[in-house]
């Protein structure tokens, strides 16, 4: 069985809120799969039930071709950080490695491995509630790794992390696909996963809105588009809306066009002779291609509530 | 096998463990000696000495009551419960393994503070004037009363950390928990004087301190059945607890 998470129809309801509904996706192993959506759009609620934590009310989630409750070492399985927080302060780094170590029976000697991994080996005998945010941050990285797991999954991994974390993490994140491993990140941000993730699986209000190669989505956002600037845009604008291309004009002497690559347009222009004094072809950013996808299940968000 | 380690580990390695098990000890002890050292034959008519020297036991069962219901809520309230049913996902195994293991700690601890209770307790009863010579048994662990009583108050405060256990696994929640077990203990004690003597004696013996309460000699209950009602109230909460651990989004 291919080692993977698998989510299928899932669809989970906390009273009258559907939280997620009817959701499918697979995470697969060897890349970095980014979990995107706004907050509330049903991520974190999705990652529970892969855990099996919160019991769904339609579907499910199979990890590595299994339930979780079926797993008899899950954290050999499957790694998973949903809260950095989610330490006993009193606790120290090295006991809480311990326990989760001995729950599943894995070797003592793993947890200086992971520590060292993270970097924390100094701080082990600290007791967590000391610990920054950070540090957290990466106990619980840790602690996934553990079992040394072909799955990993992280809930918002760099929310809160200064910029040395965010880096930190996006490497870390990269090694852990290079090795091989399915890694699931979510993020509300879609710059964080920039970078970082090959594919997306973007939800909003906790439907699927995209299953996508971050290339395609890139390639499929209406934000690219070529700046022209010349003194006689009415010219200009006829013969280029007449060749196919989408034509807005942008102001007094600029134009907006889409759908038509840059070098077409300077050759279209130049065998009409009209001048050219501008020609700026710019990319829609991912954040950009993500607003767009997502500007529905935002705007329904903002009226209801 | 693996989850009793875990359990293990996690109880030793925060200091609440240490505190509340010291208070455990501490109370028992200390209360036992004061209440010894301040009785005398002339104004302590009962023959039965022993629950002079446990007196304790009473006070220590608040720290017994808290120490079981943190061993779950402190992994609500901090969200390691999460960790923990994902590291294992069959819940009942992890109750039950914390069960045993706050169970086991407790029994050691109480039995050393009703050993020690009991002997500081009748050497200092000895000093005022209470002698098998002058009437009063159950100065020795050899006698049947007294080897009982203090077995019971060895036990006792392993059912009510149970009891707790269960009643916070229910709960999930510290303060809530804490308080609905110690009205469920106390509030019978002060409400029965308000009934009739048969009224009352119900109320006191359905209470889950009805374990205690029918130890001490000329208590109207059975001793063993009062232990019985104590065993059952720690094997309700935990058997709902264990219930609905398996049913509920974690």
């Amino acid at each position: 069985m291919e080692q993977a998470i698998e989510v299928v129809g899932l669809t989970k309801r906390y009273g009258a809120t559907v939280a997620v509904d009817d959701l499918s996706f697979t995470a697969r192993p060897g890349r970095v799969t980014g979990f995107v959506g706004p907050n509330g759009a049903g991520k974190s609620t999705t990652m529970r039930v892969v855990l099996g934590l919160d019991a769904p009310d339609a579907g499910g989630a199979l990890v590595n071709g299994r339930h979780y409750g079926k797993l008899g070492a899950p954290l050999r399985e499957i790694g998973a950080l949903l809260d950095a927080g989610a330490l006993h302060p009193g606790r120290r780094a090295h006991d809480h490695l311990l326990w989760l170590a001995q729950s599943n029976g894995l070797p003592r000697g793993r947890i200086d491995e992971v520590l060292a991994l993270v970097g924390l080996s100094d701080v082990a005998q600290r007791r967590t509630g000391g610990f920054s945010l950070g540090m957290a941050q990466r106990l619980g990285i840790a602690a996934a790794l553990l079992g040394d797991p072909p799955v990993l999954m992280f809930d918002e991994p760099v929310n809160g992390l200064d910029p040395e974390g965010v880096r930190w993490i996006r490497g870390f994140l990269r090694g852990l696909a290079a090795e091989g491993r399915a890694v699931l990140v979510s993020s509300h941000l879609m710059n964080e996963l920039q970078g970082t993730a090959d594919h997306l699986v973007v939800i909003g209000r906790g439907r699927l809105i995209a299953d996508t190669s971050v290339t395609e989505l890139l390639r499929a956002a209406s934000g690219d588009g070529v700046t022209v600037r010349t003194p006689d845009p009415g010219a200009a604008m006829g013969l280029l809306a007449a060749a196919g291309a989408s034509v807005t004009s942008n102001g007094h002497d600029a134009l907006e066009i889409r759908g038509m690559s840059a070098d077409r347009i300077a050759g279209l222009m130049a065998d009409r002779g009209l001048q050219l004094d501008e020609l700026t072809p710019h990319r829609a950013s991912l954040e950009e291609a993500y607003m767009e996808l997502t500007r529905d299940a935002v705007e329904y968000a903002a009226r209801a509530s | 096998m693996t989850a009793l380690q875990a359990e293990w580990t996690k109880l030793r390695t925060v200091r609440s463990t240490t505190w509340a098990l010291l208070a455990i000890l501490a109370s028992t002890v200390v209360i036992g000696g004061v209440s010894a050292s301040t009785s005398h034959p002339d104004v302590v008519p009962n023959e039965d000495v022993v629950m002079i020297v446990l007196a304790g036991v009473y006070l220590a069962q608040v720290a017994a009551v808290a120490f079981g219901v943190v061993a779950i809520c402190s992994e609500y309230s901090s969200g390691t419960i999460r960790t923990t049913f994902a590291a294992n996902p069959r819940r009942r195994q992890v109750v039950i393994a914390k069960a045993a293991i706050v169970a086991a700690l407790m029994l050691v601890i109480s039995a050393v503070a009703a050993v020690a209770a009991f002997s500081l307790g009748v050497a200092v009863l000895h000093g005022n004037g209470f002698t098998s010579a002058g009437g009063y048994h159950g100065l020795s662990l050899s006698d049947g009363d007294a080897l009982r009583e203090v077995g019971v108050a060895a036990v006792y405060p392993v059912l009510i950390a149970l009891l707790s256990l269960g009643v916070a696994t229910i709960v999930r929640s510290t303060a809530l928990a804490i308080s609905a077990v110690l009205g469920v203990l106390f509030v019978p004690f002060i409400v029965a004087p308000l009934f009739p003597e048969n009224v009352a004696n119900t109320i006191v013996y359905a209470s889950p301190m009805a374990g205690m309460a029918a130890q001490e000699q000329g208590a109207p209950g059975d001793p063993l059945t009062g232990i019985a009602v104590t065993v059952a109230w720690a094997v309700g909460a935990m058997a709902v607890a264990l219930w609905l651990i398996a049913r509920r989004d974690a």
